[in-house]
């Protein structure tokens, strides 16, 4: 495999030069951000939009080079929330082009969904790449003052969740697990902080978000639905900067501090939410509440020379609380349930420019995410404890390959999973036993080509294709089963016992990836995509929504890798001088070996998951429609989407190893109708305001399909001697009987509808722009017409009658006052 | 530069908590309507023998349910049958419509038995148990109790109700897996025994005024007084209310065996007067399928309304229809070994304070002494105080464990 890599490396050198012979011009230079000066990565830079696609993104220092010919050109960079830079050159020589871009938030107008590569809409040829600016995000309502990416994501045809305390979005109908979430390349296993309410990525530290839920470039892997890929900004070479905000939840504060001048810098983000002292004045109901996080980015950038960078990222996260909301842990004596998890991301990144087209990446990264229970013991200090771990390590190495027409993009990947499922930790007690669960290893490797080209002048493609193979590694024991019997504890017929670095199974296959764009006029396009993906590890829940300590397994004997298809369609129109897109996009999405789970199947500390799970299929379809206004005093857009999501689970005759007797069935976050809008209006220099609407059909729940009277738990009472009754009329010999709900369907009810309207209001003071402390405010109410959502719905026996409840989070309007500030 | 920025930081923070309304993460819950289609006729089994010398009573019924209505109807005239270890037949008498039982002198349960159920309904299906065996269960050790003063609620919109939180201690054996079940009785003294709307209670003395044998009318009606009048008697001699705990409570010992079972909640006894009680207090012990069971019926019908509930599936019991199998018949059949302890709660340890009183619990109001016979007393002189009558709810005989 690496001689062929190698020929096509030599090939594409060759190719590159013999390109040369051309006499062209060259027009090259820097963009920087206007007011830090910092370098802007990924910057496009069109050439003559009108007459070819003549497009490249500005390279890790933010340096591009293109080649024209002698006369006139047009030249504009852009770059995701900063106002485009436009220039007219006459060129008879090389051209040095220093470019200044300047960030929007100054210039108090919007850029709501652009892309970093040719003009999005009409010119890339991937389907379904969103990219959101942290700038549009800051000015999106916020539930409580957190500028929140996964909230924000959520304004976006495509993403959905199962409600507001959703750990995590499901996007055109895959699980949480499903979408890998890279910070800075590291991947995040659980990406709220107290349990859904916040997402952890501190906004101040985040330079940009793309989102591929359509076409997904071949350089990534491993799940099967989207990829949301968040990177971190790098530090200020050359000014120190202090940034921060106070709000009701946490505090944050973000220092840009340069060491060496334009050479090496480091930042540091933080962010603490320690207020939950003031939960109770809220309301008596939170007084068993406890719920504390952080979170703190330390990332450096270092430019060693010309040729060489070097970035440096780690990524720490905390969280503690405990409610009664998440219920308790069976068959453990405890007075409460308390969770706690952290999470240490840590990322090396070498860059070598090896000449102005061709460079060489490499990345090193771990993740190492820690959740765990802690169950204090009744009239005792102790505390049991259930922790369990996931490490990931990787390498990634890529050759990138620009050329005028073409980018290419060769990599090999190689990830090592480490699993420990649960290890139950007595303390000092003496009252459970230490237990613990098989760690699992996998090691997955992967060898990837991406490439994007355009064929003529309308018609673009990008076509990629990934490798992977994946080995689950002993140590370990995997049971072999009766065949044709259900998998269970008693079906075991043997096992076998695999040593240290042994592989029990392996698993492996092509992914294709292709996109297609055709130019239809110089506004409009349609565009065609075809995915495969495999994912080899995975959430394994019965929750509707999995908890931080849900269990992740690596596919093994019994466990087979998902496989996800996904074919999109889409159209695309620019009106009005770029002032409006519209987009229309149709999916349909397979997926194979979805995971699902026995009635009652129960995943914690258990050596033997398969015994709890079955695997079926899940087809997932839509339409998406999405109008943006991008310029002006009023920008926005406005987006519905049809979509559904439909499970089948049919592994055998028994009614423990099918959902519905084998039937196709909704999926917990299927919600067919979705309607978002957003509008910013800026009044003048100082105050703009905000508005989103959000609407979606209500998803499915479990109703009972019938009730069924019991005497469940009467034992006879000693004593009553009925004799003395003198006048008997008590119907003596039965309690009166209580009636509990009987369930044989899964997800065939829906909840109520959910809408909500949130609003905010940004004042700023644009007079201090030059003054060294600048501040602002945001004002935001979160639900302005206190629409009581449900969250969900639930059944509850109470005095011998069945009563349905609603659960309902954050009923009222929720009002907040945030500063934010910057100091230089 | 940097030192600044504390003293700024802690003065902002207090400008903001000023500015600010806090309303926070207020999760709620309300009573929801859904619009339910029940369409189902299920067979319901339930019948826990047990090694107790009581009667062991197995029911049968049919519970029904339409877009209109829930009905349970009992499952008469079946032909019962208990097999004891594979080879012994007892026969089970209908002693109530739908109600099979065993005479203490017919049938005692033994630990190390093995039962099965079987029965013929009267249109001719035949269903069967699984085969059952008795397993011994631990004695509780020790059982004892807190004042909570956030006990549960009666109702999930409710916020709570204080209570006495009753927890066991006991020995989990070693070398085997265990399950357990928990049930408990509380007897709360009562001192209303009867109450009459739009009426008066009338009971004659048949022989020497109170020595002699009493006649109970009961409530005779009074047109004289308002539709909502109530009048309530105090009870004539001593009487208990028996409490049922109506939560499906089991334990496994996967991550425990072999260990001191310590601080297990098994009953949170809502507070309503500073009265003592006797609490009992029965360990059972369970078959691996009958706690898977129990299990999966907790979790659908209690601890539910969390953020992560589990979607519910079907509970599928241990009867199966020998004619049709593919009918679900819900009800598990098991036996178990009881351990018993009769708690004496002496609730010293609940705040000295004004409680409504078990009867305004039981009724919400206050009970009101009839004060008037009229005149001439057409019902009798005196206002009578009225006759424990027991039931399966009350009882007029003293708690074992009363003290």
């Amino acid at each position: 495999m690496l001689t062929g890599l190698r020929l096509l490396l030599i090939g594409f050198l060759f190719a590159t030069a013999a390109h040369g012979q051309a006499s062209l011009l060259t027009i090259s230079g820097t963009v920087r951000d206007s007011a830090t000066n910092q370098p802007l990565a990924g910057a496009s830079v069109v050439v003559d939009f009108n007459k070819s696609v003549r497009g490249i993104n500005t390279d890790a220092s933010g340096r591009f080079s293109v080649d024209v010919f002698e006369g006139s050109h047009h030249v504009v960079v852009r770059y995701v929330g900063y106002k485009p830079f436009r220039i007219g050159l006459q060129l008879k020589n090389d051209y040095q082009l220093p470019v200044k871009l300047v960030l929007v938030a100054s210039q108090l107008e919007e850029v709501v969904v652009t892309s970093k590569g040719f003009d999005r809409n009409v010119r890339q040829p991937l389907l379904g790449v969103s990219q959101i600016s942290v700038e549009t995000l800051r000015k999106l309502p916020a539930a409580l003052g957190e500028v929140d990416l996964l909230r924000g994501l959520q304004m976006l045809p495509g993403v959905t969740s199962v409600g507001e305390a959703a750990n995590g979005v499901n996007i055109r109908g895959g699980t949480t697990d499903q979408t890998l979430i890279l910070l800075d390349d590291t991947p995040i296993f659980n990406p709220s902080h107290m349990f859904g309410l916040f997402s952890i990525f501190p906004a101040d530290a985040v330079n940009g978000l793309d989102l591929y839920k359509g076409n997904v470039p071949a350089r990534y892997g491993g799940r099967t639905a989207s990829v949301m890929d968040i990177s971190l900004r790098n530090p200020s070479l050359d000014q120190f900067r202090l940034t921060g905000g106070v709000s009701v939840v946490s505090n944050r504060l973000t220092a840009d501090i340069p060491i060496v001048k334009d050479r090496l810098g480091i930042m540091v983000s933080g962010r603490g939410a320690f207020n939950d002292f003031l939960l109770p004045l809220v309301s008596d109901r939170l007084a068993g509440i406890k719920a504390q996080f952080g979170d703190l980015v330390v990332k450096g950038f270092w430019r060693i020379n010309d040729r060489n960078t070097l970035t440096a990222m780690t990524y720490m996260s905390r969280d503690f609380f405990q409610t009664q909301l998440l219920g308790s842990i069976p068959n453990i004596n405890a007075t409460a349930t308390q969770y706690d998890h952290q999470t240490v991301n840590a990322m090396a990144r070498w860059l070598r420019v090896l000449s102005p087209k061709l460079n060489l990446q490499t990345t090193l990264s771990s993740t190492y995410y820690v959740p765990k229970i802690q169950l204090p013991e009744l009239n005792s200090i102790n505390v049991v404890t259930i922790r369990s771990g996931i490490r990931q390590r990787q390498l990634k190495t890529s050759l990138n390959v620009q050329q005028e027409d073409q980018k290419l993009e060769i990599g090999l990947n190689a990830t090592h999973y480490r699993v420990e499922p649960g290890a139950l930790l007595p303390g000092t007690s003496d009252r459970v036993n230490p237990i613990n669960t098989p760690t699992e290893r996998g090691l997955e490797l992967a060898v990837y080509a991406d490439n994007e080209w355009s064929l003529s002048t309308r018609m673009a493609v990008s076509a990629g294709l990934r490798y992977s193979l994946f080995g689950a590694l002993g140590p370990g024991v995997v049971r072999r089963y009766e065949p044709g019997q259900p998998v269970d504890d008693f079906s075991v017929v043997d096992s076998v016992r695999y040593g240290t670095g042994q592989i029990s199974q392996r698993y492996g296959g092509l992914e294709p990836r292709l996109g297609i764009r055709y130019e239809l006029s110089a506004s409009s396009s349609v565009k065609f995509g075809y995915n495969l993906m495999r994912q080899y590890l995975q959430v394994v829940t019965n929750t509707t929504t999995p908890l931080p300590t849900a269990r992740w397994k690596t596919s093994d004997t019994h466990i087979r890798p998902q496989v996800s298809q996904l074919v999109t369609a889409g159209y695309f129109r620019n009106f009005k001088d770029n002032v409006y897109d519209l987009l229309l996009e149709a999916y349909y999405r397979t997926t194979r070996q979805a995971l699902d789970y026995k009635p009652g199947a129960n995943f914690l500390l258990q050596a033997y998951p398969e015994t709890q799970l079955l695997q079926g299929r899940s087809q997932a379809y839509g339409l998406e429609v999405m109008l943006a206004r991008k310029k002006g005093e009023l920008t926005g857009w406005v987006n519905y989407t049809y979509a559904r999501t439909l499970n089948k689970v049919d592994q055998g005759s028994t009614f423990q190893e099918r959902i519905n007797n084998g039937n196709w069935y909704s999926a917990n976050y299927d919600r067919p109708h979705t309607l978002n809008a957003s509008m910013t209006i800026t009044v003048n220099r100082n105050n703009s305001f905000g508005f989103t609407f959000a609407y979606s059909s209500g998803r499915p729940y479990t109703a009972p399909n019938g009730f069924v009277s019991l005497q469940s738990n009467e034992s006879p009472a000693n004593g009553g001697s009925l004799s003395e009754l003198i006048n008997g009329v008590t119907d003596f010999g039965s309690i009166e009987p209580s009636q509990f709900p009987y369930y044989s369907e899964r997800n065939q009810a829906r909840l109520p509808d959910y809408h909500r309207l949130d609003f905010s209001w940004n004042i700023t003071n644009p007079s201090l722009k030059n003054r060294r402390w600048q501040g602002s405010w945001v004002f935001t109410v979160y639900n302005l017409y206190a629409r009581r959502n449900t969250y969900s719905a639930f059944f509850r026996t109470e005095n011998g009658k069945t009563q349905a409840y609603q659960l309902q989070i954050f009923a009222t309007p929720i009002p907040t006052l945030t500063y934010n500030f910057t100091f230089r | 530069m940097y030192t600044s920025w504390p003293s700024v930081s802690s003065r902002l923070f207090r400008v903001v908590a000023l500015l600010t309304v806090i309303i926070g993460l207020s999760t709620c819950v309300a009573t929801f309507d859904p619009t339910l289609t029940p369409n189902t006729t299920l067979l319901v089994v339930e019948g826990i023998l047990t090694d107790q010398p009581v009667t062991q009573a197995i029911t049968l019924s049919q519970s029904t349910s339409t877009r209109d209505s829930n009905s349970r109807t009992p499952v008469s005239k079946a032909q019962v049958q208990l097999i004891i270890n594979g080879t012994q037949t007892v026969l089970l008498t209908e002693t109530q419509p739908g109600r099979y039982e065993l005479q203490p002198s017919q049938f005692s349960g033994r630990v190390g038995d093995s039962y099965q159920l079987r029965f013929q309904t009267a249109n001719g299906s035949r269903y069967e148990s699984t085969v059952e065996t008795m397993v011994a269960v631990p004695a509780i050790q020790r059982v004892y109790d807190q004042f909570n003063p956030k006990g549960p609620g009666r109702f999930a919109n409710e916020l709570y109700t204080p209570s006495n939180d009753i927890f066991v201690d006991f020995q989990d054996p070693a070398g085997q897996t265990n399950f357990y079940l928990w049930r408990t009785r509380v007897f709360e003294a009562q001192e209303w025994c009867a109450s009459c709307q739009q009426g008066r209670y009338i009971l004659e003395d048949i022989g020497p005024v109170g020595t002699g044998p009493i006649r109970v009318i009961g409530c005779v009606p009074d047109s004289t007084l308002g539709v909502y009048n109530f009048f309530d008697y105090i009870c004539r001699g001593s009487c208990w209310d028996i409490f049922y705990s109506t939560r499906v409570n089991v334990f496994a010992d996967v991550y425990a065996n072999g260990r001191p079972q310590v601080g297990r909640l098994v009953a949170q006894v809502p507070v309503y007067q500073r009265e003592p009680a006797v609490v009992d207090v029965e360990q059972l012990s369970l078959t691996v399928g009958a706690y898977r069971y129990y299990r999966l019926f907790e979790e659908q019908t209690q601890n539910t309304g969390t953020l992560v509930d589990t979607p519910p599936a079907p509970t599928v019991g241990n009867v199966r229809n020998l004619t049709d199998p593919s009918e679900n018949v819900v009800g598990y059949f098991s036996a178990s070994s009881v351990a018993v302890n009769h708690y004496w709660l002496n609730r010293r340890n609940v705040p000295l304070g004004s409680y409504r009183g078990l009867f305004y619990a039981q009724n919400r109001r206050y009970p009101n002494i009839e004060t008037s016979r009229g005149n001439p007393p057409v019902y009798g002189v005196g206002v009578p105080s009225a006759v424990c009558i027991p039931s399966p709810t009350r009882t007029n005989v003293q708690p074992e464990g009363w003290q």
